[in-house]
């Protein structure tokens, strides 16, 4: 994991056919801490994280930290989508060995292949290994492209909405390997619908609605009542440190 | 896939290429024996005295069957990994090479050297002249996949590009129709540009096997390097992108080398239907889905059903020779109609 300037958003707007997907985002990113995008849908969630990821550039501001070509910025940040269809039948071990391609370039070393099991055992999933991607169910489709994030030694991890299809088991073995990552000095920045689930897992929260930054900070600066009521509509109480939400029909 | 199966697998393949070269030079109209071939060898270097038997099964194995032969099996292979590109390229395991118009821009070519009387007066014209009309094609797609990104959020620029290579063809095809009407009022210069235009092994000399190897072994190259970074593909274009591929020069690279192969294919051997989207499809069964495999294997295999197709054409109706695109029609339609038949497994739902 190599050093350098931490990512940030300097007064980044992305506009795409005259809609504002974000709308002058400041935000700065530590590593080894796990910060959360929450938002409602349309909010701009998946939107930053393209921007961060280098994938999209922004119509209006800059991404601090970007890496000074596309392939460096790769190194830097892997980003996960929510889904992602694998267009033919490969193995579920070449699946996870292309989350190395920055590095490999194509030509992966048996010290690579290695990493793969690693990273498939630390999931739970080495057993899919031979099994075709394509023959998975969602669940364990999304468990092999998480190994496939997870096995880049980047700065920054970017999961959009990374627990979707996961059974609870499977979500929360999920959340300690993401803990233990932060803690070896990973960025991680994790989209959430989950308020909840947000609040028991992440260190930082950017509050994102219309693609406006309404709140960010730490989980006592960022979440209050008042914002999840007004940003989701819902009845959010904090009891005890734990929030339980409710809504009306 | 175990490393055993993969071996065999590679091992079929290259002794089915081996049987099909040897067979496709000995049989033919005149099936040729193996004494009067090495009576020809040795009078041509001098070893021995020449029979006619062995004069006359020289002359047929050197300028006949072995630039025919070679002429097969090149375009084979170069069509088989223009497919695997092409599929590769669009994330679509029923692509065809022939997607982006590049061969129908070789057929307007000849057909329009036909109706000048070109391709007659100059017989070097016509594969020059198809060849120049295939990669001109290829570079319309080009300028459209240049154009398409501007459009990414009506559809995704490889859809937008693939759209475009359907009108192309129409058009082109639209183009070709209206040449050969034009040709009709002589029968002889009709005849000869449809029976081109049908693609076939006829009559195919060492021009014809310069024109398909050297577009090949430049395919196969960029081909082969090219490969990962299509395996990286199948995960989508963003991922791809954020995996550090460079979708512009991937896109570029992989269209342009497509446009060669399919160039120089038809340049030497009109239309060979299918080869492209079949072959493809069966190495990728045999091997699994990593590009670099299935462009080698795509190309032995390829090289080996056109090679067959062009054996049987002789056959079938002898002493008439059939076009081989019949056979690999007649063989990549009934293919393709089971694919669709059976429930989908890969490719993007």
């Amino acid at each position: 994991m190599t050093q350098h300037e931490p990512l940030g958003l300097n007064n980044v707007s992305y506009v795409v056919a005259k809609h504002r997907s974000l709308d002058q985002v400041n935000s700065q990113f530590a590593r080894g801490k796990i910060t959360a995008l929450i938002g409602p849908n349309g909010a701009g969630k998946s939107t930053l994280l393209k921007v961060l990821a280098g994938i999209i550039s922004p119509t209006e501001g800059h991404v601090i930290g970007l890496g000074k070509t596309p392939k460096d910025h790769s190194k830097i940040c892997t980003w996960l989508p929510p889904t992602t269809q694998v267009a033919f039948d490969y193995s579920v071990f070449e699946v996870v060995r292309m989350g190395l391609f920055p590095w490999h370039q194509g030509r992966p070393s048996r010290k690579d292949d290695e990493s793969v099991m690693a990273a498939l055992t630390d999931l739970c999933a080495h057993e899919l290994a031979d099994r075709s991607i394509t023959q998975l169910s969602s669940g364990e489709r999304q468990r092999v492209m998480l190994a496939r994030a997870l096995i880049a030694p980047s700065s920054y991890l970017l999961l959009d909405e990374p627990l979707t299809n996961l059974d609870l088991q499977t979500s929360f073995m999920m959340l300690n390997v993401l803990r233990a990552r932060a803690k070896s000095g990973t960025g991680i920045i994790i989209s959430l619908h989950d308020i909840a689930l947000a609040a028991e897992l992440t260190d930082d929260f950017v509050c994102l609605k219309q693609g406006r930054v309404v709140s960010q900070g730490s989980l006592n600066q960022a979440l209050t009542e008042g914002l999840a009521e007004n940003v989701f509509g819902v009845k959010a109480n904090n009891a005890a440190g734990r929030w339980f939400i409710s809504g009306e029909l | 896939m175990t490393t055993k199966r993969r071996r065999s697998v590679w091992i079929v393949s290259l002794a089915s290429l081996g049987a099909m070269l040897i067979a496709s030079m000995i049989f033919g109209g005149t099936p040729l024996a193996l004494d009067d071939i090495i009576n020809g060898l040795g009078a041509m270097f001098g070893n021995a005295n020449p029979t006619d038997a062995g004069t006359m099964a020289w002359t047929i194995l050197t300028e006949l069957r072995i630039p025919r032969t070679l002429t097969a099996a090149l375009v084979g292979a170069a069509l088989a990994v223009a497919g695997v590109l092409a599929q590769g390229l669009f994330r679509e395991n029923l692509a065809s090479p022939t997607v982006l118009g590049t061969e129908a821009g070789g057929s307007i070519a000849a057909a329009l050297a036909f109706m000048l009387g070109w391709a007659h007066e100059y017989p070097m014209f016509l594969p020059i002249a198809a060849f120049v009309g295939a990669i001109a094609t290829t570079l319309m797609a080009l300028a459209v996949a240049k154009r398409s990104q501007s459009h990414e959020s009506i559809t995704s620029s490889t859809t937008h590009l693939m759209l475009s290579g359907f009108a192309i063809n129409a058009l082109l095809g639209a183009g070709t129709s209206y040449l050969i009407t034009m040709t009709l009022e002589e029968p002889g210069r009709s005849g000869r540009a449809l029976s081109f235009l049908i693609g076939g092994l006829a009559a195919k000399g060492y021009e014809h096997v310069l024109i398909s190897g050297v577009t090949l072994a430049i395919g196969l190259a960029i081909g082969l390097r090219v490969a990962s970074a299509l395996d990286v593909l199948s995960l989508g274009e963003e991922t791809a992108q954020s995996l550090s591929i460079d979708l512009t020069r991937l896109r570029r690279q992989t269209i342009g080398v497509i446009g060669l192969l399919v160039a120089g294919a038809v340049a030497a051997a009109g239309a060979l239907p299918f080869v492209g989207l079949i072959v493809p499809h069966i190495s990728r069964r045999l091997i699994g889905a990593g590009h670099r495999g299935l462009v080698a294997l795509s190309a032995i295999q390829g090289a080996t059903l056109v090679l067959t197709a062009d054996l049987a054409a002789r056959w079938m109706r002898a002493p008439i020779e059939l076009p081989a695109s019949i056979l690999t029609s007649a063989f990549g339609a009934t293919f393709f109609l089971l694919l669709l038949s059976r429930p989908a497994k890969g490719g993007v739902q």
